[in-house]
């Protein structure tokens, strides 16, 4: 089926390529309503030049997962356990990013440094009252060994990267004089200046026009392959998963519950819930006259503890007796590269299920 | 068609640019230029196209949430036909109650010191003529009829979710018993699996009231899912309009191409086949001469530069497009029921 040298590479990737290990990581918010586990002990493994998609809806932890990764959790927010392995630049031990005081000098060296992130509203994102090149440049300043100028020659060729014209008029402007895609390429640059390992994109695009969003996504692979960078995407829409990943994570209230290469997730979703989510995308092609189909109920608030399968009170295969009792794993039983944590295939012919 | 409800004719807005000391008067930006259109009763106008390109503007105008610089917007009331764009004071007040507003931020739109009920009756109060007795029942049928509990009435919106809120909102529109909705972005805020939800009671309650929607979205799968007609706006005008299926498959101006190429398809076999959009979005305040989409065209020839199209007929009356070049141009449209 493949060519050997195809086969070598697949090989060397799977024996030594993981950047970042996330193991068993959780994540806790202690409010005055109670304590909230935002999330709840998940696994992902992030290889370089390659993009794993974290897709769910509002609330599922996709987003509190790349702020823990980073140690930017809100104040109230805590890593409660698990760890996270970021192998090293040459050499050594890994570093433990949960381990890392959130305010420690480490974690500023990796932030920026080795992981990036860029935000959904680039007008928040970016500080209005300091020029594009000047929060560019912060960055180089902080992380290589750089003088202004030269900081500032990087800006430019960075911009000029991300496809901004003019860049070297640019580096001079703030962030209101220019475009929502312009703005989204800027900080793009500032993200990528410091050439990190990986750069996470918080759904980049949502804020976007079709158009622009196109091109957006397009940059990131363009610069993905370029710099050879690991990306997160993290987003909630599913056709932006499917132009970007090349594996997906699934994840409702704080758990992965499917995972899979992305061209496996879309042409054989397991999950109940992955199947909703693939179900309700208003497709092209089907007119007026299609009923959306959509799932009952929505996300619970994060104070309610769900007993057994979180997903059981929406889903429609829900078996009584089972479904309410035991949390499923996360366990690979359609294939080798496919988890899915759902009692509907543990049974001896997983074939039923279907 | 079936008889129609609202006509727009050459409605156009144009937002001074002032400069200087004295504050005079430099430009324009023609937010909407000229635009014209009809919704039929119980049918769905879409009206699509990016930020800025006047789409919320517009309805804006319908309403008269903003005045207009010229143009008729014609309400179609019972055989007789008002001009409400020049109506004031308590006659635009009585014609008003035909027409509501569905807004796009769920969280925004709602306010936090008011209880559902309260949100949900004001428009009851404000209009009048209704005992507290009265008033309650309708409010009980309304959250109803929008898939709520009514235990919900006392609460304050805080407690609800996105799509939850959105109902909320929809029960307060449908208050008065109004003939058009103008639904602004009304689902572009929510999750996939709540949009499906709101879409869904949109369409029942059209199909159960008989309502119109003038339905702005930037999003084009969910106008195909729930517009008659579509409308696609670029600086200001409109720039193709025909039934939703012809418009989708058979796009006739470059722009409606290069919107349909751009959206994200759901399935990673498609992946890159599609050029990427160049271009920024139009800057309304200085528009280049000519056809105002041609420096993001990819068909632009000489012509476009210096001379500015009109809306046609393409082949039939229902589709219109402004491109000088729409007969020789083989656009490409999406290709039906693909993912089947």
């Amino acid at each position: 089926m493949s060519t050997p040298s195809e086969n070598r590479i697949t090989a060397v990737n799977s024996r030594m390529e993981t950047l970042l290990d996330i193991r068993n990581l959780e994540v806790r918010f202690r409010l005055r309503e109670g304590i909230v586990r935002a999330v709840h002990g998940i696994n992902l493994r992030i290889a370089p030049n390659r993009t794993i998609g974290v897709v769910g809806e509002s609330g599922c932890g996709k987003s509190i997962t790349a702020k823990a990764m980073l140690q930017i959790l809100p104040s109230r927010g805590k890593i409660t356990a698990g760890e996270m392995l970021l192998a090293p630049r040459d050499g050594g031990p890994a570093t433990d990013l949960a381990k890392l005081h959130p305010k420690g000098p480490e974690i500023r060296r990796i932030r920026g440094g080795d992981i990036s992130m860029i935000f959904q509203e680039p007008m928040v994102s970016l500080s209005p009252v300091h020029t594009i090149g000047n929060q560019i440049t912060e960055s180089v300043l902080l992380h290589r060994p750089a003088s202004k100028p030269e900081a500032l020659d990087r800006a430019i060729e960075m911009l000029r990267l991300v496809g901004v014209p003019m860049p070297e008029k640019r580096v001079n402007a703030y962030p209101h004089e220019l475009s929502g895609g312009l703005r989204q390429r800027c900080m793009i640059a500032m993200a990528l200046v410091c050439r990190p390992r990986l750069l996470i994109a918080d759904e980049p695009t949502t804020a976007l026009d079709v158009t622009i969003q196109s091109q957006i996504l397009s940059l990131i692979r363009r610069l993905q392959r370029e710099l050879g960078m690991a990306v997160m995407m993290i987003t909630h829409d599913l056709g932006v998963i499917a132009e970007t990943s090349d594996d997906v994570a699934v994840m409702y209230l704080g758990r992965i519950v499917e995972q899979a290469p992305v061209k496996e997730l879309f042409r054989n979703p397991k999950h109940p819930y992955t199947q909703g989510l693939l179900d309700c995308i208003p497709r092209f092609g089907k007119g007026r006259d299609q009923k959306l189909t959509s799932i009952p109920g929505s996300v619970p608030d994060p104070f309610t503890t769900v007993p057994g399968c979180p997903f059981h009170p929406r889903c429609a295969k829900r078996i009584a007796g089972v479904c309410d009792r035991g949390v499923p794993p996360l366990l690979s039983k359609v294939g080798p590269e496919h988890r899915v944590a759902c009692v509907l295939y543990d049974a001896p012919r997983p074939e039923a299920a279907s | 068609m079936t008889k129609p409800l609202l006509e727009v004719r050459n409605l156009k807005r144009y937002f001074p640019i002032t400069a200087g000391f004295r504050r005079k008067v430099v430009g324009h930006v023609k937010a909407v230029d000229g635009v014209s259109f009809q919704i039929a009763e119980g049918e769905t106008l879409g009206l699509v196209g990016e930020s800025g390109c006047g789409k919320t503007t517009t309805g804006k105008l319908v309403l008269r949430l903003i005045e207009r610089t010229e143009g008729e917007i014609l309400f179609h009331d019972n055989g007789s036909v008002i001009d409400l764009a020049a109506l004031r004071g308590e006659e635009l007040r009585r014609h008003r109650r035909h027409m509501q507003l569905i807004f796009q931020d769920p969280f925004s739109s709602l306010n936090p010191r008011m209880t559902v009920y309260d949100i949900i009756a004001e428009p009851l109060k404000a209009h009048g003529g209704l005992t507290r007795k009265d008033i309650q029942d309708r409010v009980k049928e309304l959250i109803q009829a929008v898939g709520l509990n009514i235990e919900f009435m006392p609460r304050y919106p805080h407690a609800f979710s996105g799509g939850q809120r959105q109902r909320i909102g929809i029960a307060r529109a449908l208050a008065l018993n109004p003939r058009l909705i103008v639904c602004d972005e009304p689902v572009s805020a929510l999750d996939v699996s709540v949009q499906a939800q709101i879409l869904n009671l949109l369409k029942d309650l059209q199909d159960r009231l008989g309502l119109s929607y003038l339905f702005i979205a930037h999003d084009l799968t969910v106008v195909e899912n729930i517009s008659a007609t579509t409308a696609v706006m670029y600086a200001g005008r409109i720039v193709e309009m025909a039934p939703t299926e012809t418009l989708f498959r058979h796009p006739k101006h470059p722009y409606t191409e290069t919107l349909l190429a751009a959206v994200p398809k759901p399935d990673p076999e498609f992946r890159e086949k599609e050029a990427v959009p160049k271009g920024e979005v139009a800057d309304p305040s200085s528009l280049p001469p000519g056809c105002p989409f041609h420096p993001r065209c990819p068909y632009a020839q000489d012509r476009c530069r210096a001379e500015l199209p009109a809306l046609r007929a393409m082949g039939s009356a229902e589709h219109t497009a402004a491109c000088h070049f729409s007969e020789g141009l083989a656009l490409k449209g999406i290709e039906s029921e693909r993912n089947e």
